[in-house]
C-alpha cells in the first residue's frame, strides 16, 4: 500500500513540477500539525475489526500525532486548471485499562486527491476529471472499546461535466466515480476482508449565492456496490449488491461568522435484506472570533439510522450496524506566533444499537500545534 | 455587506416604510420610492466615477508623453526646452491628473456608500416580500414576489461582485521628476512640493490596502481554523461518527474550502479569487506603493537640499 501511495506522490510530483516550476502553479496552503490527546473509550458494541477481545467496557488512551497537509494549484491563462490535495499522518497510542493487556497501536494514514479541469469553450462549462487514495495502516490494533477504523486502501476515478447556468447560479456538476475499497485482513482476521467493496458512483452536484455571504447547495447521488467476499446464500444472486440512495441539503454563510448545516439523507437497498436501512444525518460547524484573541470551531454530527430487519448481532463497522450515532467537537485555536497557531479541542463521539443496548462512547482532550511554513 | 453601525437605524426605518407601503396597497411588483432613488443615487454616483476614470484614463498617456518628451529634451542638453515643457506642459498635465486621482477616491467612497445603500434597501425589501409571503397571499401575488426575489438576490450578488479594489486602486508609479541645471530655488522647491503631495497620495492608497488586506485576512483566519478543525478531526477517525456511511473521500462542499470541488471555467474576478490569492496581489500593490513612496519622499528631500545649496533657503512652499 505505502509503496503504491509512494509511487503515486512521485508521478504527480514528475506531472506537476514542471508547470509549477514555470510559475504556472502553487502552494496554496501548507500545515504541519503535531498534537498530544488523552482519550477515554467506553462501551461493549463490537467490531470485525479485530477478533482481540476484552472483557472491560472502560479504557483509556494517550495519543501523539504528527501530520501534514498541502493543497496545491495548476493554473493557465488565468483558469485553475488543476487542484492537488495531499494529507498525511501518523499517531501513536499508549492504551491502557484491558483486563488483558496494554496495547500501543500505531496508525498511518494518507490520501491523496486530484481534480483535473478543462474548459469547453467561453462559458462556464466544462470538463472535469478526479482521482485519488486514501489508505490506513494500523499496528498492534486493541481491543474494542478503542475502536480504529479498519486497515483500507481506497482508489476512485472518474469524470464530470460541469454546466453553466443563468446568472446567479453556480455551474451544475455532474459526476461519475467508480471506487474500489480494499482491507487488508491479518491471517488471524480473514473476516475484514468481508468489507471489500467496488462502487460506482453518479451524483449530481449545485450551488446557488443567495444574498451575497449566503449560500446553498445540494448533492444527489446514487451508490452501485458491490461486496465480491459477501455471501446471500442466494443461488441466483449469490454476490452482496447495495443501491444507496443518497440527498444532501446544504447551506452555509461566510462572513464576520461562518457557519454551515446540512441535511442529508440516505436509503440502502440490497439483496441482502440485513444491511438495508434509511438514515438521516444532520450536520452543522460554526466558526467565530471570541474574545481573547481566540478562534473557536463547533463541529456538530448527529445520525439515526432505521433498519428493515432487526440486527441481533451488531458489529462495528465503517457504514453499518449502529442505529444512531453522534459527535461533537469544540476547538478553540489561537494564533502564537506569525506562523503557528495553537488549538485546544475537546471531543464526543457516541454510537449505540436499539437492540441490545450495546454502545460505544469516546470522550477526549487534546493540545495541537498548526505550523505553516512561509513561503 | 453590513451597514456602519451609525446608519443600523436606517435598516428598521426603510423596512417600516415598505411595510407601510405594502399595507397601502402597493401594485404587484411595484418599484417604492427608496428603491428608486437608491438606485439612482448608485448610477448617479458609478456614473461620476467612471467618468473620473476615464478621464485619468486619458490623461495617464498625455502625461506619459509629455514626461517622455521632457526627458529626451533633458538628455540632448536643451535646457530652455525642459524648462519650458516642465513648467507649461508638464507640471499642469501631472497636477491635474493628481486632482483627478484625488477626486476618484472621493467618488469610490460615495460609489461604495451607494452601494451599501442600495443592498440595504434591495435587502429590506426581500424581507418584506418574504414577510407577505408567509402571509399565504394569492397564488399570482406568490408568483409575482417569487420573481421579485429571485430578481432581488440576482442584483444583490452583482452589486456584490462590482467591488474590486485592485481595479479600483489605479497604481502608477512615480513621476519622472528631476532637477534641472538651470532650476532655481523656486522651481525645485515646486518639484518637491509635487512630488510630496504624490506621497501623500501613496500614504492614502497604502491605508487603503492595509484596511482591505485586514479584513481577508481575518476572514482568511476563520476559514483556515474552520479547516484545521475539520481536518484534524477527518484525519484519523473521519469526520462522520462510525456506523453512519462515513465516506472515504469528500462529498458535496467542504467549508472553507469551496475551490477544491467548485473550479471556476472563466477567469475569475479579483473577488472570486481564493482569499490567499487576493491577500498576496493585494500585498504585492502594497509593497509598489510603499517604494514608491520612499522614492518620491527621497527625491523631494534632495530636490529640498538642493534648493538650500542653490540659495533658495529652507522653505517648505509651494
Amino acid at each position: 500500500m505505502m509503496r503504491k501511495a509512494v509511487a503515486l506522490l512521485l508521478f504527480l510530483g514528475g506531472v506537476l513540477a514542471p508547470f509549477i516550476a514555470h510559475g504556472q502553479g502553487g502552494v496554496r496552503d501548507l500545515v504541519v500539525t503535531s498534537g498530544l490527546y488523552g482519550e477515554r473509550y467506553q462501551g461493549n458494541l463490537p467490531t470485525v475489526g479485530t477478533i482481540l477481545q476484552d472483557s472491560t467496557e472502560a479504557a483509556t488512551a494517550l495519543q501523539a500525532e504528527v501530520a501534514a497537509r498541502a493543497d496545491l494549484f495548476w493554473r493557465k491563462d488565468g483558469v485553475t486548471r488543476a487542484l492537488l490535495g495531499v494529507d498525511g499522518g501518523i499517531r501513536q497510542f499508549s492504551a491502557y485499562g484491558f483486563e488483558g493487556q496494554d496495547f500501543a497501536p500505531r496508525e498511518w494514514v494518507g490520501s491523496v486527491d486530484l481534480t483535473l479541469f478543462r474548459p469547453l469553450g467561453a462559458g462556464s462549462t466544462g470538463l472535469q476529471v478526479l482521482g485519488g487514495f486514501k489508505g490506513r495502516r494500523v499496528q498492534d490494533r486493541a481491543p474494542m472499546p478503542l475502536f480504529l477504523q479498519p486497515d483500507q486502501q481506497v482508489w476512485y476515478g472518474g469524470a464530470g461535466l460541469q454546466v453553466g447556468l443563468k446568472s446567479g447560479w453556480e455551474p451544475l456538476s455532474v459526476v461519475v466515480l467508480s471506487e474500489q475499497a480494499d482491507y487488508r485482513a491479518p491471517l488471524t482476521a480473514p473476516q475484514i476482508r468481508l468489507l471489500n467493496r467496488e462502487t460506482l458512483s453518479s451524483e449530481v452536484r449545485w450551488g446557488h449565492q443567495l444574498t451575497g455571504a449566503h449560500r446553498m447547495d445540494g448533492t444527489f447521488g446514487v451508490d452501485a456496490s458491490s461486496y465480491p467476499e459477501q455471501r446471500t446464500f442466494v443461488s441466483e444472486d449469490p454476490i452482496r449488491q447495495d443501491r444507496t440512495y443518497r440527498g444532501r441539503l446544504g447551506w452555509s454563510y461566510q462572513g464576520e461568522v461562518l457557519a454551515r448545516a446540512g441535511l442529508e439523507g440516505r436509503v440502502n437497498e440490497s439483496n441482502s435484506r440485513r444491511p438495508e436501512y434509511r438514515s438521516l444525518t444532520i450536520d452543522g460547524q460554526v466558526t467565530t472570533v471570541l474574545p481573547g484573541d481566540l478562534v473557536g470551531t463547533l463541529y456538530v454530527v448527529l445520525s439515526h439510522k432505521d433498519y428493515r430487519e432487526a440486527i441481533p448481532f451488531a458489529r462495528l463497522l465503517p457504514g453499518e450496524e449502529a442505529n444512531s450515532a453522534s459527535l461533537a467537537y469544540v476547538t478553540l485555536t489561537r494564533s502564537l506566533a506569525r506562523n503557528l497557531d495553537g488549538a485546544v479541542r475537546v471531543g464526543w463521539s457516541r454510537a449505540e444499537t436499539e437492540t441490545g443496548g450495546e454502545y460505544f462512547q469516546r470522550y477526549g482532550f487534546g493540545v495541537l500545534m498548526n505550523y505553516r511554513p512561509a513561503w | 455587506m453590513r451597514a456602519p453601525s451609525s446608519l443600523r437605524w436606517l435598516r428598521p426605518l426603510a423596512l417600516a416604510v415598505v411595510f407601510a407601503l405594502l399595507a397601502v396597497g402597493e401594485g404587484a411588483g411595484q418599484v417604492v420610492p427608496q428603491e428608486l432613488q437608491a438606485r439612482a443615487r448608485y448610477a448617479a454616483a458609478q456614473q461620476a466615477f467612471q467618468t473620473l476614470q476615464a478621464e485619468a484614463s486619458e490623461l495617464q498617456p498625455r502625461v506619459a508623453q509629455v514626461a517622455a518628451t521632457l526627458e529626451g529634451y533633458r538628455r540632448i542638453g536643451n535646457q530652455r526646452a525642459t524648462e519650458d515643457v516642465f513648467v507649461n506642459e508638464y507640471f499642469a498635465l501631472a497636477l491635474r491628473l493628481q486632482r483627478v486621482d484625488v477626486r476618484s477616491r472621493e467618488a469610490r467612497a460615495t460609489l461604495d456608500e451607494a452601494r451599501r445603500d442600495l443592498l440595504r434597501v434591495l435587502r429590506d425589501r426581500e424581507d418584506a416580500f418574504l414577510a407577505e409571503l408567509s402571509r399565504n397571499p394569492t397564488r399570482v401575488r406568490e408568483e409575482e414576489i417569487n420573481r421579485q426575489v429571485v430578481r432581488i438576490r440576482q442584483e444583490v450578488s452583482q452589486l456584490e461582485r462590482e467591488r474590486q479594489p485592485i481595479a479600483e486602486v489605479g497604481f502608477r508609479p512615480v513621476p519622472p521628476l528631476a532637477a534641472a541645471p538651470t532650476d532655481g530655488p523656486v522651481e525645485l522647491r515646486a518639484k518637491a512640493g509635487f512630488l510630496e503631495r504624490i506621497a501623500g497620495d501613496y500614504i492614502s492608497l497604502l491605508s487603503f490596502l492595509d484596511e482591505e488586506i485586514a479584513v481577508r485576512e481575518r476572514s482568511l483566519r476563520l476559514q483556515r481554523s474552520a479547516q484545521d478543525a475539520r481536518d484534524g478531526i477527518g484525519r484519523f477517525d473521519g469526520d462522520r461518527p462510525p456506523a453512519t456511511g462515513a465516506a472515504a473521500r469528500p462529498q458535496g462542499n467542504l467549508p472553507g474550502r469551496p475551490e477544491a470541488v467548485e473550479i471556476q471555467p472563466q477567469e475569475p474576478a479579483f473577488y472570486d479569487l481564493p482569499l490567499v490569492e487576493q491577500i498576496e496581489s493585494l500585498r504585492s500593490v502594497r509593497s509598489q506603493a510603499e517604494q514608491a513612496r520612499d522614492e518620491a519622499l527621497q527625491r523631494a528631500i534632495a530636490l529640498r537640499q538642493l534648493a538650500v545649496l542653490r540659495g533658495g533657503g529652507g522653505g517648505n512652499e509651494p
